[in-house]
This record gives C-alpha cells, sequence and structure tokens, in this order.
C-alpha cells in the first residue's frame, strides 16, 4: 500500500498545524444572573465561578461586572472586603478564587485611540487579545507578538506576564507603555513614563494586585502576514538544532510528543506575498490519536513508541500563510491543567532532557509538552529577566496532575527556573524572594498602592508571604 | 537492523492494522466551511443591537473562524448539536462544555440571551 500522508494521515497528524498540545481555547465565564446593567449582582444561592480547567472553584459573595472605568471606581470605593480580578479564567494558579468579589472586566472593551505617529494604541483593560487584533487589524496595525490562544483580555495577560514564542521578542507587557488603575479605594492612578512613572517597572507585571488595570497603551507594529511552517523531526535532533532555529526565525517553537521520540516544529516569518493559504485544521483528531494510542498501548511503551516512529515518519511538512493574529492564536478546543516553567535559553534543552526523561516515566502521559523562547525584559516581576525557554507540561483536564508539581519542581528549579504566574506552581514567597532582585520593591509600591491588602487572596497571600 | 523478511511482514501488517483501527474510531468530522461562509460569518450580528455587542465581545473570535466552533450562520455544523435540543445546548454554554468557555465568556449574559445568541449562530441568516 502507498501511503500519502497528505491524504490518508494515518493517525490524524496535522494537516494543517501541529498545535495540538496546549489545549482550551477559552476561558471562564462567570455566572450571574440577569441584570445585566447592574454593576453588582448576586443570586439567591451566591454566584459560583470556576476557571476554564474546572480545577479552581469559588463561591464570591457577588461578581461584578462593571461597564466602565467610573463603575470600577464606584464598585472599588463602596465594597468591602477583598477583591479579585478576572480575565477569561484562563489561569490555573488561584489568582482569581475569593470570598469577596470578583471583578468581571469583559464589558470594559474597545478601542479608546490610536496614535499613529507614536505608534501606540489604547484599549480598554477588558478586551480580549482576538478581539484587539481584529480592531487594529482593520486599521492596518497588530501586536507584535501574541500568545498562543487570544481569548485572555489585555487586564490579564499583562499582569500574569503572558507570553508567545520568539527568541527575540519579550513578553506582552513589555510594549506596554501606560495604563490606568483603579485602587483598592476608588482611586484612578495613570501610570506612564510622565505620570507616576516609577511605578510602571512595578505595573506592567502585577497579578493584580496594585489595583484593578480599566486600561492599558500598548506600542503596536504595522500589520503583517506571516509563513507558518510546521515539521516532524526527532527530538534529539530538533533539541540540537534548537538554539540555531530559534535564532534563526522570528518565531520559532516546539511541541514534544510523549513517547514517540518525535517533536513538530514551528516557524513563522514575515511573509510579504498575497497568496495567503489557510486549510483547515485537524488538531482535534490528533490530540485524539495521541490520547489514543495511549489507552491502547500505554502498557507497551516500547511498542507505542516503534508505531508511533512508524506513522510519524510518514508526515510531510506544512505550510500556511495567514494574517499575524489568525497565525499567531490557534484553537485549544481541549482543556487541560499546566505547570509552566521559564528557565535561562541557554540551558532550555538541558533541562527538557530531564523533563523528557522524567515525564517518560509515567505510561500514563500523552498530552504534548510545548517549549517556547522569549527574550527578556525589565519588568520587576517579568519572569522573563533575561532570555528564556519556557517548557510548558500538561495533563488533560479530568485526569490525574499532581505529577505536574511534584515531579517538575525540582528540576525546573534546578535550571534556575521561574514559575509561569498563571499556571500551577508551589513556590512560596522566601523562594521567589530569591528569585527576582526587585521582589522587595515590588512588595513595597503593593503596599502603597494597596495598604489594607484587599487585592490580596489566600494564594496572592501565600505568594507574597503576607501573614 | 537485519530483520527477516517475516518478521518485516509481521511488523508491516501490525502496522497497518493498528492504522485501521485508529482511522476507523475517528468521529465523524464537523462539515468544513468554505471560505465564503467564514468571510459570511464574520460579517454576521444579531438584529437586537445590545445581543450583537454581547455577541462581539465573547462568541465572534470563536464562532466566526476555523477554530472548531461551529461557525455561525453554518447551518451543517450544528445540525447535529441541534438534535441534542435548546436546554442541552444551553447546558453546555452555561457549565462549559469541550471548547466552550463557562457561560461562553459572557459574564452578564443571561439564559434567555445565550438561548437567543444560540439560535442565531445555529439558524441560516
Amino acid at each position: 500500500m502507498n501511503l500519502t500522508p497528505r491524504d490518508t494521515d494515518p493517525i490524524g497528524l496535522p494537516r494543517r498545524s501541529f498545535v495540538v498540545a496546549s489545549a482550551a481555547t477559552m476561558l471562564a465565564g462567570l455566572l450571574e444572573p440577569a441584570h445585566a446593567e447592574a454593576p453588582i449582582t448576586q443570586q439567591a444561592a451566591g454566584p459560583t465561578w470556576q476557571n476554564w480547567s474546572g480545577l479552581l472553584h469559588a463561591r464570591p459573595a457577588a461578581i461584578a461586572t462593571p461597564a466602565n472605568e467610573g463603575e470600577l471606581q464606584a464598585l472599588m470605593a463602596r465594597s468591602r472586603g477583598e477583591i479579585r480580578p478576572v480575565g477569561s479564567a484562563h489561569s490555573s494558579s488561584a489568582l482569581v478564587p475569593t470570598s469577596g468579589t470578583i471583578v468581571a472586566t469583559d464589558r470594559m472593551s474597545g478601542l479608546v485611540s490610536v496614535d499613529r505617529q507614536a505608534m501606540t494604541i489604547t484599549a480598554h483593560a477588558g478586551t480580549r487579545l482576538g478581539t484587539l487584533t481584529r480592531l487594529l487589524d482593520a486599521q492596518g496595525l497588530a501586536l507584535r507578538n501574541l500568545p498562543d490562544i487570544d481569548t485572555q483580555t489585555l487586564a490579564g495577560a499583562m499582569s500574569t506576564g503572558t507570553h508567545g514564542t520568539g527568541a527575540k521578542l519579550p513578553g506582552l507587557h513589555a510594549d506596554l507603555v501606560g495604563l490606568r488603575i483603579v485602587t483598592s479605594d476608588g482611586q484612578v492612578i495613570a501610570i506612564d513614563e510622565r505620570r507616576n512613572s516609577e511605578w510602571l517597572p512595578a505595573a506592567r507585571v502585577s497579578l493584580g494586585s496594585l489595583g484593578l488595570l480599566s486600561q492599558v497603551t500598548l506600542r503596536v507594529v504595522p500589520g503583517y502576514n506571516l509563513e507558518r511552517r510546521v515539521w516532524l523531526l526527532p527530538v534529539e535532533e530538533l533539541m540540537e538544532k534548537a538554539p540555531s532555529l530559534a535564532a534563526k526565525h522570528r518565531h520559532f517553537g516546539f511541541f514534544y510528543l510523549p513517547f514517540t521520540g518525535f517533536a513538530a516544529a514551528i516557524t513563522q516569518n514575515i511573509y510579504t506575498g498575497s497568496d495567503l493559504v489557510s486549510p483547515p485544521t485537524s488538531d482535534n483528531a490528533v490530540l485524539a490519536d495521541l490520547r489514543r494510542m495511549r489507552d491502547w498501548l500505554g502498557h507497551f511503551p516500547q511498542m507505542r513508541r516503534w508505531l508511533a516512529q512508524k506513522l510519524l515518519g510518514q508526515y510531510e511538512p506544512e505550510v500556511e500563510r495567514e494574517r499575524s493574529h489568525r497565525l499567531l492564536a490557534q484553537d485549544r478546543p481541549n482543556r487541560f491543567n499546566e505547570t509552566e516553567w521559564h528557565v535561562p535559553a541557554q540551558r532550555g534543552m538541558d533541562c527538557l532532557r530531564k523533563v523528557i526523561s522524567t515525564l517518560e516515566q509515567r505510561n500514563e502521559v500523552f498530552w504534548p509538552m510545548e517549549i517556547r523562547f522569549i527574550a527578556g525584559d525589565d519588568a520587576w516581576l517579568s519572569p522573563f529577566q533575561q532570555d528564556s525557554c519556557s517548557i510548558a507540561v500538561q495533563a488533560a483536564e479530568g485526569e490525574p496532575h499532581d505529577y505536574l508539581l511534584n515531579d517538575f519542581t525540582p528540576i525546573f528549579r534546578a535550571y534556575g527556573g521561574r514559575p509561569h504566574w498563571g499556571k500551577l506552581h508551589t513556590m512560596s514567597a522566601t523562594e521567589l524572594n530569591a528569585l527576582y532582585p526587585r521582589w522587595s520593591d515590588f512588595q513595597r509600591v503593593r503596599h502603597q498602592l494597596d495598604p489594607q491588602g484587599r487585592l490580596l487572596n489566600g494564594h496572592l497571600r501565600r505568594v507574597f508571604g503576607i501573614t | 537492523m537485519n530483520m527477516s523478511p517475516s518478521i518485516w511482514n509481521l511488523r508491516r501488517r501490525l502496522l497497518l492494522a493498528c492504522w485501521t483501527l485508529l482511522a476507523g474510531c475517528h468521529d465523524a468530522p464537523d462539515p468544513q466551511p468554505t471560505d465564503a461562509d467564514l468571510a459570511r460569518a464574520e460579517t454576521l450580528r444579531p438584529r437586537d443591537g445590545a445581543l450583537a455587542a454581547k455577541y462581539e465581545r465573547a462568541c465572534l473570535l470563536c464562532h466566526s473562524s476555523r477554530r472548531g466552533a461551529p461557525l455561525t450562520g453554518f447551518v451543517p455544523a450544528w445540525t447535529k448539536r441541534a438534535k441534542q435540543g435548546e436546554e442541552t445546548l444551553l447546558a453546555h454554554v452555561r457549565d462549559g462544555f469541550n471548547g466552550m468557555p463557562v457561560r461562553g465568556l459572557c459574564t452578564d449574559c443571561s439564559d434567555d440571551e445565550l438561548r437567543a445568541l444560540i439560535r442565531f449562530m445555529s439558524q441560516p441568516q
């Protein structure tokens, strides 16, 4: 039989892209009754909240949905007790859960202004990245980079150090040049290079602990097309090539497919042609097939690896050309829990080898690992204060995930890693203090802007070491 | 690696059997929209202005692209879902289901508004 991978696709490998790994696009909404205009709403049995993966749950006293900065200001001034913001509820770490008030910013959405001379835009902080990039594209503008999903709000993405991939491209927060926050006592404070500039490096990544973001001002670039190439190769070969691929391409990242020995490499570069092509995706089928191979051959890792290699060896490279925002962010239709760490770039592949060997001691694993590259920046709580390699280990929703912390935390720590603020981690304030040179400076600003600690929930109190 | 022909044939048979089994277990894929369907979905909005605003900030991102969510106004993608009944679809939105986030990312949508959005997206426009 003459197998033609693009036609027969033996295990459903991607006809378009191999971004199978991370799943779940989307994020959470919040349960709320029908009074859409009310800034604060309550249900008879009390509102409930959960994050998108379903791991985190809360029964807050109220879920508020302010429509604008004025409503947010009034809410902060008159409410009592703990307040936590939520964007798209994508974080696996417990940044949101509170028994006080959860403030959802999704009604505060849209562009405020465009400054073409400065090449900056100002947007309401609840604007989802995907919404913003559509609005920008209509004006011939774009963000310099995007994470691999785009349903996060600007506020959530900035506050957690959200990032894409590109060895010369920093996290999104590095393009933040100004913001407006509403503090816990209802004051509106502008922070930019002219006003309160000393707070800017603290406010770029703040975990929502300085105030609630109402507007952000970002650097933008002229709109652009990308060409995306995806190909499979043995993971050892790819790890050898990874530093040079990261240096050569605007965007480079890859997925390792556990128990296959193969990885899917993805490069994306500026494309100046107009012949855009965007074939349908079969990512869902890929993930289902990896799971199926685990289900059937999980007890026979050698056979699983042999079969996978026979089938994956047939795969043809793929090419896609599209507007940048349509390629950088993709569909993640399956939910998962995740830990993600950022290690110094030069130690990334050594760390990855250790992570893979540890991961493959568990025959139940099937979910691909995602590896990305991020340029350093100087925000005080940025996990990328040096050029970094990001390694994400994920487990399907509903499957055991304790090992994500137990098995991998010691490895990542040994390689000088910093955890993603929005992903699972158990780092203490003492440990974090040792990793972040401006940790105590950040705490000073935080205490200055929120002296009563109303923006701290249990998770943040532990992370910040506040009793 | 030296392998006898008989062993190699056995391996090929095993590979083929596994492949056939794997391929046969795929769920029927959703019908794929054309570029014209996608372009049309980008332009569709609920007639009610307030509902359209909620649709734009909560639903549009995933339901007007090739992201796996059923495309707005592309009835073939909705047919098997519609067979489950509106209350089931509402429950999937309200509670989250597969890629659908809890409450469809619309924090301030009432159940009636979610029903209206489901009808808008799933019916011919």
